[in-house]
């Protein structure tokens, strides 16, 4: 047990820190999808052109071939600096990407990752349904085998950028016979195909980001199975860890920036009791403390599941109490936010020297909504903790 | 970077819990006695102190994993005045008293400021008002406030102060109340001010930190047994989703203050900028969840954890004693806001 960091880990991250502090783009990204695509790939193919795109991916598919510590420098300091943290993209980058590095074929792989790294295009997941939500394996979107392709009817739901998205990780169901966990394959789907309809829906936030997709006799060649056929659930679980797990190292940073820009706001804006600045009253004191103390452990579990990983890309089950406490602690971080500032943020009016927020705080308190429903509810992250790490029964 | 204990770590872990699982943590004046001195003997009081001095060597970490071992299996004695004290003498070269620490002979209460700012170590006299851990048997009284850390003659204690004995939560936790007037300030035996000081609270955030670790993560594994085996409806009341999302939480609250401790450990052994903040988040995250997991544990187990026979009332106790000790949440969470 050591914080010992190894010369070359620390001149990665010197080098990180210096390349994102001149190149990290200011603007803000709009919350039109499509624009913000763009801009999001511009810039991934700026890390890519700079050489700093898929830190641990493997060499001969454009990545940097270095360790899971060193991914997880290179997203702190991302996050350090303010860089925007991916949104269509980030299905490729965080988990589709990773997917095809653990479980595709070479062609797969060659194909599809360095345009991911490159900003060429994005991706999106296709694995929930209208009637399969957190009972996944209840997926009912059928393909047949036809020749060579399979031909894919049927709907997903809760597809964010599926409006923009390139290509899709996509569960179907090939044996209906079977199991239901052994009749699903896990598939690469071209949106570009004929015969998927994309209808975006709006969200409680007022932005459309997720969309429902319908498939109507989709081919899409056998070639683009990853894995074995009828073997996709354990391929999804791959999928889910990555989701669940490391894909939040990034967003744990900008958490616990958020909170610090928080504290500043309780600094200087008045309290709820309308006497004093609202870090002097003691309930906000302790809330504000309690987060942050929180927002450390957060960071410590990454630590300690990196080390536990041995080198393993995969994380194991125990990523869904990272994913537990991070979606919690987000709600309660903007949930206080709101109390700090009014939940129409009247306290900051009049207030000098605060920075201007992309969103004000009680959008992000309503989007952080999402944040203990998306890659599987806070209740199913909870039956995943009781049943596959502490081995409680069904 | 590597949060993982090493192989070393691992064997020293795992012989404490042994030791522990023994029964070595008894009830009774004379296994307790008895215990402190296989404790000695397996070097327990002198980690990260010198051979010189009869200490073990090692580190923080190696302290920090012993004691949630310690906190696991509720053991018993004034452990933190102890090494606390062996540490401050070993800081102060005074060597011998060090060692009659270390070797188990002289044992040290641990008193903090109790709710009284005025409450001071200043120059070598101790006064204000201070929650006292442990006094019964004790030859030394470890002192620590913001200001400085001090031992103390416990027999000095006794004649000086006005004591008030208090109905503390655990019965094997005697807390009493000291109140040392101006007047009647307590001379000390070693006496430390400045930042030596300000580490030496630190370890000690950490040390009881790493106690209610133990309790997190005994409570955790203690209802998972029991909700595999009970049966209600036909099944394994751990299938239920109430049931099983209590556990989960225990888990989560015991993985992050765990990570967190470690980290803190690491941090505060290595002088980094951060680590007082870290330190004082773990106690305080570590002393609010070890309380709720405490109580969720004796939920899990229903009436029967309501009963005196069922060990998990010893675990809510236990954390309530050490959740106010070096550090209440309150206070802790306070500081880290700022």
């Amino acid at each position: 047990m050591d914080l010992a960091v190894s010369a070359a880990e620390r001149d990665f991250r010197d080098r990180a820190r210096t390349w994102l502090a001149e190149n990290v783009p200011r603007d803000a990204a709009p919350d039109d999808p499509r624009a913000s695509q763009q801009l999001e790939l511009a810039w991934q193919r700026e890390q890519f052109d700079s050489g700093w795109a898929g830190v641990n991916w493997p060499s001969e598919y454009g990545g940097l071939g270095l360790s899971l510590a060193e991914q997880l420098i290179w997203y702190e300091e991302y996050a350090l600096a303010g860089a925007p943290q991916p949104r269509a993209s980030f299905v490729g980058l965080r988990h589709a990407g990773p997917t095809l590095i653990l479980r595709g074929t070479d062609a797969q792989k060659a194909e599809h990752l360095p345009q991911i790294l490159k900003g060429e295009l994005t991706w999106c997941q296709g694995f929930s349904e209208p009637a399969a939500g957190s009972d996944l394996a209840a997926l009912q979107t059928r393909a047949v085998i036809d020749g060579d392709h399979l031909v894919v009817s049927g709907q997903k739901i809760w597809t964010s950028y599926a409006d923009v998205a390139t290509y899709q990780e996509l569960l179907v169901r090939t044996d209906p016979e079977a199991p239901r966990h052994r009749g699903i394959t896990w598939v690469i789907c071209d949106m570009r195909s004929p015969g998927i309809e994309v209808r975006p829906i709006r969200t409680l936030a007022g932005v459309s980001e997720f969309c429902e997709v319908f498939y109507d006799e989709v081919r899409i060649p056998l070639a683009n199975v990853v894995g074995e056929l009828n073997d996709g659930w354990s391929v999804a679980m791959s999928t889910l860890s990555f989701e669940r797990g490391t894909a939040f190292m990034a967003e744990q940073v900008s958490l616990a920036r958020t909170l610090d820009a928080l504290v500043e706001v309780a600094r200087v804006v008045i309290g709820p009791d309308g006497r004093r600045p609202a870090i002097d009253d003691e309930e906000i004191a302790r809330r504000l403390g309690r987060a942050r103390a929180e927002v450390s452990a957060l960071r410590a579990m990454m630590l300690a599941s990196v080390s536990r990983s041995a080198g393993q890309p995969q994380p194991g089950p125990e990523a869904s109490m990272i994913r537990v406490l991070y979606g919690e602690l987000e709600q309660r971080i903007t949930k206080l936010a709101v109390d700090i500032v009014g939940p129409d943020g009247a306290a900051l009016v009049g207030v000098p020297g605060l920075a201007p927020r992309r969103r004000s705080w009680t959008d992000e308190y309503l989007w952080s909504f999402q944040a203990t429903i998306a890659a599987g509810s806070k209740d199913i992250q909870r039956n995943i903790i009781g049943e596959r790490v502490l081995g409680l029964p069904r | 970077m590597n949060l993982m204990p090493t192989a070393e770590q691992e064997a020293l872990a795992g012989a404490a819990a042994r030791f522990l699982a023994g029964g070595a943590a008894g009830a009774g004046a004379g296994a307790g006695a008895a215990a402190w001195s296989d404790m000695a003997d397996l070097g327990w009081f002198g980690i990260g102190l010198p051979p010189e001095l009869g200490g073990a060597g090692g580190s923080l970490a190696d302290q920090v994993l012993l004691f949630r071992e310690l906190g696991r299996g509720l053991a018993p004695g004034p452990l933190l005045g102890t090494v606390l004290g062996a540490r401050l003498a070993a800081f102060a070269r005074r060597d011998p008293l060090a060692r009659s620490m270390i070797d188990g002979e002289v044992t040290a209460a641990l008193a903090e400021p109790w709710r009284d700012p005025s409450a001071s170590i200043s120059g070598n006299r101790v006064s204000g008002r201070f929650r006292v851990l442990e006094l019964d048997d004790a030859d030394l009284v470890m002192f620590l406030a913001p200001d400085g850390v001090a031992l103390v003659n416990a027999q000095a204690l006794r004649r000086h102060a006005s004591i008030h004995p208090l109905d503390g939560p655990d019965p094997s936790v005697p807390v009493s109340l000291a109140e040392v007037a101006d007047s009647s300030a307590l001379t000390t035996e070693v006496v430390v001010t400045g930042p030596p000081a300000v580490e030496l609270g630190a370890r000690g955030r950490a040390v009881a930190a790493a106690l209610l670790v133990g309790i997190l993560e005994a409570c955790r594994d203690m209802s998972v047994a029991y909700v595999k085996s009970r049966e209600q409806f036909g099944k394994p009341i751990g299938s239920f989703q109430a049931v099983k999302h209590r556990c989960a939480d225990m888990a989560v609250r015991a993985e992050s203050a765990g990570s967190l401790l470690f980290l803190a450990a690491l941090s505060l052994e290595d002088g980094l900028p951060d680590a007082d903040r870290l330190v004082s988040s773990a106690k305080a995250l570590a002393s609010e969840y070890a309380v709720q997991s405490a109580h969720d544990n004796v939920q899990n187990h229903g009436g029967v954890g309501f009963t005196a026979e069922c060990p998990a009332h010893l675990y809510a106790k236990r954390a309530l004693a050490w959740s106010v000790t070096l550090g209440s949440p309150d206070v802790l969470f306070a500081e880290v806001a700022r």
